[in-house]
């Protein structure tokens, strides 16, 4: 008996053991680059003629949007294409958004993987820190005399320069931001909305009301996570937008304020939680996660976006819903525009050579750029003249948002866009006023136990805050004590001491 | 000469005889050997990375050795946090209680089971208790979700509205929580750990319940002098395994099925959710590594005084 007993608890052991192994692997990958890349500093074959290598190489490239279906014909249309030009095999995939990109590209690049390029911004894939942490490949020698130059502008590459060095490049698109609402279009002629009139959030306020009476299923406001009204405020944040520290976005001081605890923000809360009460945010407005997803659903009345012209038909590419376009704040230049969209090369790259090539080709190659943003012509889209398209009904390609990558003014135009869009983006452009913060990059190294502690209080209060899920006054105060605990205070101070140097260093 | 000829080869000797007649096990040991040197040995080296500020440099490897030394500024995120106190209870206090229902609860079933008649039956069951291990936690997630979304939960929906009260918003109350996520660890588990009681009980010989039938004993009685004594060795290994890993929380859990909602936090967030979370968008690996290491000594530090203790009292029933 005791034998048995023995060999039961001994097999016992080794299913314990076995499982642990197996489940327990979350230990670092081994590493996965075979080569060591080549040094940042070498620099690139000179001249751009276009020699052809003769071996095919693998070219890998991450970006954001929603996986797509299609991805795997896209590769191999753009494999087929540059067989002549660069010959190379098109690896592509999407990754979600932001919070979904995010924690799978990281790990890519802490664990040195040959990745060739990805999409890196403020909001994914942590720009600023990854190249200061070295994983990209500094790209300046590559520019200098790249056509890149010309097509993005100095003001761009500067702005999105760290010290100096570019490690990213910044796709050409709109320059400036501003917030509003996009409204669905249905309900805006049902319930004569007059969008002219609307100046402020709170103009939509009857609208709101007349529709959470009159359509049963539409909740009025989409809330999401951080996509919401407190994006009205246009904070020109510091940091990322879970850490505390902000400049007024109207260049009215230099001193950097904790934004969540600013009066405006507090009438914010205080205004979600009276939508809340009244059913105009969803009542599951605290579980939901996605806000794109949310979108597509057609449930919604108003959604908050970054505007520029032509939003709203740019948003029926990847929504299929028409919307209408309102503007609420005024039009800015911040370094949330000039690291909004780039790309890199990760410093794992085999061959940074043709990946900038492959690079250079998205701002000027118009059917490479329109391949990666429409699809296959005649499957996805079909012209309907020499520069505008409509769609298919096959929507196995929608990843749109030609803003991602590359030149945008190539991109060719949807039938329901103004011709004139991109004239329209000139304009648009002159019309932002520059932030007194551009180009000014914050060095986290000094705080970045406080950083860690203060992104988690923030994500354990700000959906109850912004969503108007809790009551806000003893959250609120629960916040700011938190707040104060993980060191708030030492994080802005060092901001602002930092913000100093660079505006002394600056001349500003 | 001939008495260290005699003497220093003998223990050599020795291992020489002992491997050739353990042949045969050495030979099966020795593939999980070499998973378990891959897997688990190797990746140690890793270890160091709590002690540097990671920079990419050339390969991984050379990451690592190229890295500067920092000491422990890399823990001192944890410590210095004001929910250090709060997710280190909260991980403490839910693994003791599951600790104990993942004994309780599995135990009863499994004697229960035993004791049907009809074995086809047993199995029907079993197999049914077994099917939610097999669900991941996103699954059984939104299966949490069905049940307590406020618009279309089926609580809210069916039962709180239908008594014509007001509808419970869930996600926003953490008086809840302890309980319900108590709740979906107990039903994701029990039949895993079920089976391997019931396994055990299968292996006792039924000599001892005809012996003490035949002296007249009860149901009762069999399983509290029979059934019980017999299982503990089967009880304390298990429990000792749990201990080990008293300090990593089970992250599927903690993290899906709450979804994430920052009012929970006070009940809901554990090392691991909270440890993600601080460095799911900074990308800090060395901070990653801290924390994975602290777990790890302290639940290495748990198992040896938990065996300790045991090996006090019984000194067979201990592990090692």
């Amino acid at each position: 008996m005791k034998k048995m007993q023995r060999s039961l608890s001994f097999a016992l052991v080794l299913i314990m053991m076995l499982t642990m192994i197996i489940t327990g692997c979350g230990a670092p990958a081994e590493p996965a680059a075979s080569s060591p890349a080549q040094s940042a500093s070498q620099a690139p074959a000179s001249s751009q003629a276009a020699e052809v290598p003769k071996e095919q190489v693998e070219l890998t490239f991450y970006c954001v949007a929603d996986s797509q279906p299609d991805m795997q014909k896209i590769c191999d249309a753009a494999t087929e294409y540059l067989k002549d030009k660069l010959n190379v095999k098109v690896k592509a995939e999407n990754f979600g958004w932001g919070d979904t990109y995010t924690p799978k590209i990281n790990p890519m690049l802490a664990s040195g993987q040959p990745v060739d390029i990805v999409f890196t911004a403020n909001w994914a894939a942590n720009y600023r820190v990854n190249a200061n942490a070295g994983y990209f490949v500094d790209l300046t020698p590559y520019l200098k005399d790249s056509p890149i130059r010309e097509i993005v502008g100095d003001d761009f590459l500067n702005g999105s320069a760290i010290n100096g060095k570019n490690f990213a490049v910044p796709c050409n698109k709109e320059k400036v931001h501003n917030w509003g609402f996009l409204l669905k279009k249905d309900l805006v002629e049902k319930y004569n909305v007059d969008v002219s009139k609307i100046k402020k959030m709170e103009d939509l306020e009857p609208y709101f009301d007349a529709i959470k009476k009159g359509e049963p299923g539409v909740t009025p406001l989409l809330n999401v996570q951080m996509e919401g009204p407190f994006k009205l405020l246009d904070w020109d944040n510091i940091s990322d937008d879970d850490i505390p520290g902000a400049l007024y976005p109207d260049n009215r001081d230099n001193t950097i304020v904790n934004q969540f605890e600013t009066p405006e923000a507090i009438a914010m809360y205080k205004k979600m939680r009276e939508y809340y009460n009244k059913g105009w945010i969803h009542p599951d407005a605290a579980t939901q996660d996605n806000f794109s997803e949310e979108m597509k659903t057609g449930k919604y009345f108003a959604v908050v976006q970054s505007m520029k012209p032509g939003k709203a038909e740019e948003m029926k590419l990847s929504t299929n819903i028409d919307w209408v376009q309102v503007d609420i704040t005024t039009p800015v230049m911040s370094n949330r525009e000039t690291t909004g969209a780039l790309l890199a090369i990760p410093i794992g790259s085999e061959h940074p050579d043709i990946a900038f090539k492959f690079i250079e080709m998205l701002y000027t190659d118009k059917f490479l750029k329109n391949l990666f943003v429409y699809g296959i012509e005649g499957e996805h889209y079909e012209k309907v003249s020499e520069n505008v398209v409509r769609l298919t009904d096959n929507t196995g390609y929608r990843a749109g948002n030609g803003w991602r990558f590359g030149d945008q003014f190539i991109d060719y135009l949807l039938e329901n866009e103004d011709p004139d869009k991109w004239e329209q983006f000139k304009a648009y452009n002159d019309m932002g006023i520059p932030m007194n913060s551009l180009g000014f990059a914050f060095d986290a190294t000094n705080v970045e136990t406080e950083i860690g502690a203060l992104k988690n209080v923030v994500q354990k209060y700000y959906k109850q805050l912004f969503l108007g899920t809790a009551d806000t006054d003893s959250t609120l105060k629960a916040f700011s004590e938190e707040m104060k605990k993980a060191g708030v205070d030492d994080v802005i101070a060092e901001m602002q001491t930092q913000y100093d140097e660079w505006r002394k260093a600056v001349g500003k | 000469m001939n008495a260290t000829d005699l003497s220093k080869p003998r223990p050599f000797r020795k291992l020489l005889k002992g491997v050739r007649t353990n042949i045969a096990f050495i030979a099966m040991l020795l593939p999980g050997l070499f998973v378990l040197l891959i897997n688990n040995y190797i990746p140690m080296f890793g270890v160091v990375i709590a002690f540097k500020r990671y920079r990419f440099n050339k390969d991984f490897f050379t990451s690592i050795i190229t890295s500067e030394w920092i000491g422990f500024k890399n823990f001192e995120f944890f410590f210095k946090t004001p929910q250090a106190y709060e997710v280190t209870r909260n991980t403490i206090l839910y693994n003791l209680v599951f600790i104990v229902l993942g004994v309780v609860i599995p135990v009863m079933l499994a004697i229960a089971l035993n004791e049907l008649l009809n074995k086809k039956l047993s199995n029907f069951y079993q197999s049914i208790m077994f099917l939610p291990y097999f669900l991941s936690w996103i699954v059984v997630s939104y299966l949490a979700y069905s049940m307590l979304s406020i618009e279309n939960g089926f609580i809210n929906r069916s039962i709180i509205n239908a008594l014509g009260l007001e509808s419970i918003n869930w996600y926003s109350e953490p008086r809840y929580w302890p309980f319900i996520l108590t709740f979906f660890q107990v039903w994701k588990y029990t039949g895993y750990n079920a089976v391997v009681y019931h396994a055990a009980i299968s292996g006792i010989d039924s000599e001892y319940y005809e012996a003490a039938a035949i002296d007249g004993a009860t149901k009762w009685q069999q399983t509290k002098f029979i059934t019980i004594p017999l299982l503990q060795p089967v009880i304390i290994i298990m429990t000792l395994l749990a201990v080990g890993r008293i300090f990593n929380a089970d992250f599927g859990l903690f993290f899906n099925v709450p979804k994430d909602s920052g009012a929970l936090y006070s009940v809901t967030d554990v090392i691991d959710t909270y440890v993600f979370r601080a460095l799911r968008n900074s990308n800090s690996v060395g901070m990653a590594a801290a924390s994975g290491l602290y777990q790890a000594v302290v639940g290495c530090i748990t198992v040896f005084t938990a065996n300790f203790i045991v090996r006090k009292i019984d000194r067979d029933k201990a592990l090692f």
